[in-house]
């Protein structure tokens, strides 16, 4: 790492000290969940400082920073405890509308999204579209200045907090399935949208599946061409698959296992004393630096203006691995003194400390929420098709 | 312990696999709350369920360790959730090698009909998976200490609780359920199951004679969680095999693919292994063989580790469906999860093995 970029590290930390509500801090150490207000609060504090659409090339409001810096950046606060940066609007949608869309879809909608008075939504896969995501039913007709969208979207992150859902949506049911889609900015408040919640296995409802029946979306809402929508969703994947490995992230829980090693007992004595676990520990630092070291290496061909091709493939898979591997580690260590899940059910006023280590039961919800994270945004099978095809010249 | 012979077995078991079944309700699962009423308890006991493991003489159907697993193997795979690991296989097998002839009397009967729920305090807060640690103190009929991981504790009349003696030996003792000094921190396991800290104040206990060395009751019990563990295996295999079958992605159904092929047949052997461990190992304890002790270790470490990994393809190959709460495979891994904490984790039980073999 350049010694500038290093000083940008340290200008980013000290950024997190001093600014990073403790309240909010403190909800994602333990991994709790947070309130629309929480992200709002701390995205809102990135954009005062300037960092948070700094990706963004000068002509939008950005300052045209590298993908590097813009991983140090999320790597550095998501390592001292800061809340997700929902990437929705401003490195989904944002990109894709000063990209793909006209004058006036930029001027309407890129400052609201920056300044988060507008929420997004992702409406992408259907029950029946996962993996096969070219394979979606949700049709749009058109109707003299409307198109009239009925379908449905499923695993819609925070769809309930959101205004607009940026939609791939069929417009020609005879073409091929990538060349009748198009990318729609459907009002999430418009008649005939009904959002089901989706509980989870770590207990969150944070995703949704939302309903759309004769839903009418104004002509101007479509971005670039009919039928090119196909082209700028996976403009927008690769965005999502480049900011996919969260080294900061597992950081945090390495922070985190370490601490449940110092006050997990076994036989009177920590787990942090025991070889097996230091080894345990060892073998983790190991695969994370791996990881960054892979990282380095995709920025290194990035900043050589080469072509990283099919590298994001390759990091969203080790990136997805490395943080089931630490979580499992989590449920190992916690597992010895019994797995607290539900400490809440509590006489009021018990903070449970007694029961179990402090952000265990959190630690429990991330282990099996981790599990998706080889399944989002393009499962490990998928990216492994990818790779076999595309890097290794395999055909089946 | 004597087993039933195979005619008895066959009958037995299939009874045991319909009333299971029709007792699982994913719904329920769903709802959160995983506590056994006691209409539920006393279908179990009607069934005579209560009464395996315990002699004809004390009001039992005899069984030994494969009946009772197979009890707790029909548990795992419908998500059932009595007390019956703490309340019949351990409290059963600690009273019928531990407690006076009067003790016994005045309780296995009522375990067999279900009268009695016993809950079983052994494991302390320092002590994490270390089952020799025991620091809970016994003096003149009163027991002061903490004991972490107390099973569906809300349900218990009498707990079975170890503390040391004035000379350091282990005895296990009575304690009823709201004594003075007793108090419980109850919260939910992954399962949606209760476990409790009990915390003891000179609490006034009953102890039962002699010092005692647990580790058979341990290997019984963990053996058992592990047959519970192999019917979840199975459950979730059957569930996830029937999803590749029919779920289509690229027009064709997912299970056609060659490498969830190759993963649903890894996740089938990792259940028949871990099915066949468990069977080698219960009959190693129903005989005394001299390997019991290596077997039981053996199965409860490879049967978690198998565990974790069908749990974790299942909810892969079930893609985003696999995360939700209304899909089965969540509720297994949950399951699979808190089996893995209980009664010595894989780490403890292969370093145990480890010592087995210097």
């Amino acid at each position: 790492m350049s010694d500038e970029l290093a000083e940008f590290r340290a200008e980013v930390r000290a950024f997190c000290e001093t600014e990073l509500p403790a309240d909010i801090r403190s909800k994602v150490l333990l991994n709790q969940q947070l309130s629309k207000s929480d992200y709002v609060r701390w995205l809102n504090l990135l954009h005062a400082k300037g960092w948070l659409i700094a990706h963004w090339p000068v002509e939008h409001g950005g300052q045209g920073w590298s993908a590097l810096r813009r991983w140090v950046l999320e790597n550095e606060v998501y390592r001292a405890g800061a809340p997700w940066i929902a990437p929705f609007g401003v490195t989904y949608v944002g990109p894709v509308i000063y990209t793909f869309g006209n004058a006036e879809q930029k001027a309407r909608w890129l400052g609201p999204t920056v300044r988060h008075e507008i929420w997004w939504a992702q409406g992408y896969s259907e029950r029946g579209a996962g993996s096969d995501l070219a394979s979606l039913q949700t049709r749009a007709v058109r109707d003299g200045d409307s198109y009239v969208v009925t379908g449905h979207k499923i695993w819609t992150t925070m769809a309930r907090w959101a205004d607009m859902m940026f939609t791939l949506v069929r417009t020609d049911p005879g073409a091929k399935p990538q060349n009748g889609i198009s990318f729609l900015l459907i009002d999430l408040r418009s008649p005939g949208i009904t959002i089901r919640p989706i509980k989870t296995i770590d207990g969150a409802d944070e995703v949704n599946e939302v309903f759309l029946d004769e839903v009418r979306v104004p002509v101007e809402n479509l971005v670039g061409e009919e039928g090119g929508g196909w082209t700028y969703a996976k403009f927008l994947l690769d965005n999502e698959r480049l900011i996919s490995a969260e080294v900061g992230k597992a950081q945090r829980l390495m922070a985190q296992l370490r601490g449940f090693l110092r006050v997990v007992h076994n036989g009177g004595a920590p787990l942090a004393e025991q070889s097996a676990w230091r080894r345990r520990m060892a073998e983790l630092e190991i695969r994370l630096q791996s990881l960054v070291s892979l990282c380095g290496r995709m920025f290194a061909i990035l900043s050589a203006g080469g072509d990283p091709g099919l590298s994001a493939s390759m990091l969203k898979i080790v990136s997805s691995e490395t943080l089931q591997a630490i979580s499992s580690a989590h449920m190992d260590a916690l597992s010895i003194g019994g797995l607290a899940f539900e400490v809440e059910t509590l006489a009021p006023g018990a903070d449970g400390t007694s029961l179990a280590p402090v952000g265990a039961p959190g630690a429990v919800a991330e282990y099996l929420h981790g599990r998706v994270y080889s399944i989002w945004g393009g499962s490990s099978e998928v990216q492994r098709n990818i790779l076999a095809k595309a890097v290794l010249g395999l055909r089946s | 312990m004597t087993n039933f012979d195979a005619d008895e077995r066959q009958l037995f078991e299939a009874a045991l696999e319909r009333f299971a079944a029709d007792q699982h309700s994913l719904a329920r699962c769903r709802s959160g709350d995983m506590e056994c009423s006691p209409q539920e308890w006393s279908r179990f006991a009607d069934q005579g369920l209560l009464a395996i493991g315990v002699p004809p003489a004390f009001g039992g159907v005899g069984g030994g360790a494969a009946e009772l697993a197979c009890v707790m193997r029909e548990i795992g795979r419908n998500l059932l959730s009595p007390p019956f690991l703490d309340s019949v296989v351990v409290a059963g097998a600690a009273i019928q090698r531990f407690a006076s002839e009067a003790q016994a009397r005045a309780r296995l009967p009522m375990i067999a009909q279900g009268d009695q729920r016993t809950g079983f305090a052994h494991l302390e807060p320092r002590a994490g998976d270390h089952r020799q640690y025991v620091k809970a103190r016994l003096a003149q009929g009163r027991i002061t200490g903490a004991k972490s991981l107390v099973l569906d504790p809300t349900m218990a009349s009498e707990f079975i609780v170890s503390a040391r003696d004035e000379r350091g030996d282990l005895r296990l003792c009575f304690v009823a359920a709201g004594s003075e000094g007793l108090s419980l921190q109850t919260y939910r396991l992954p399962d949606a199951r209760l476990a409790a800290t009990l915390t003891l104040e000179d609490v006034r206990a009953e102890p039962m004679p002699g010092a005692v060395d647990l580790d058979r009751v341990l290997d019984l019990a963990g053996v058992c969680v592990a047959a519970e563990a192999v019917g979840a295996m199975e459950a979730v295999n059957r569930v996830t095999l029937d999803y590749a079958k029919t779920r289509k992605q690229f027009g064709v159904a997912i299970g056609s693919f060659q490498v969830l092929q190759h993963r649903l047949v890894d996740m089938y052997i990792a259940a028949e292994e871990a099915s066949a461990i468990v069977v080698d190992a219960l009959e190693a304890i129903d005989t005394d063989a001299p390997d019991a002790v290596f077997l039981a270790s053996a199965a409860k470490a490879r049967v978690d580790k198998a565990g974790r990994f069908v749990a974790e393809h299942a909810i892969q190959i079930h893609g985003g469906m696999g995360m939700t709460d209304e899909c089965a495979v969540g509720h297994y891994m949950k399951r699979l999860l808190t089996i893995g904490s209980q009664y010595g984790t894989a780490d403890w039980h292969l370093a145990r093995v480890a010592r087995l073999a210097a």
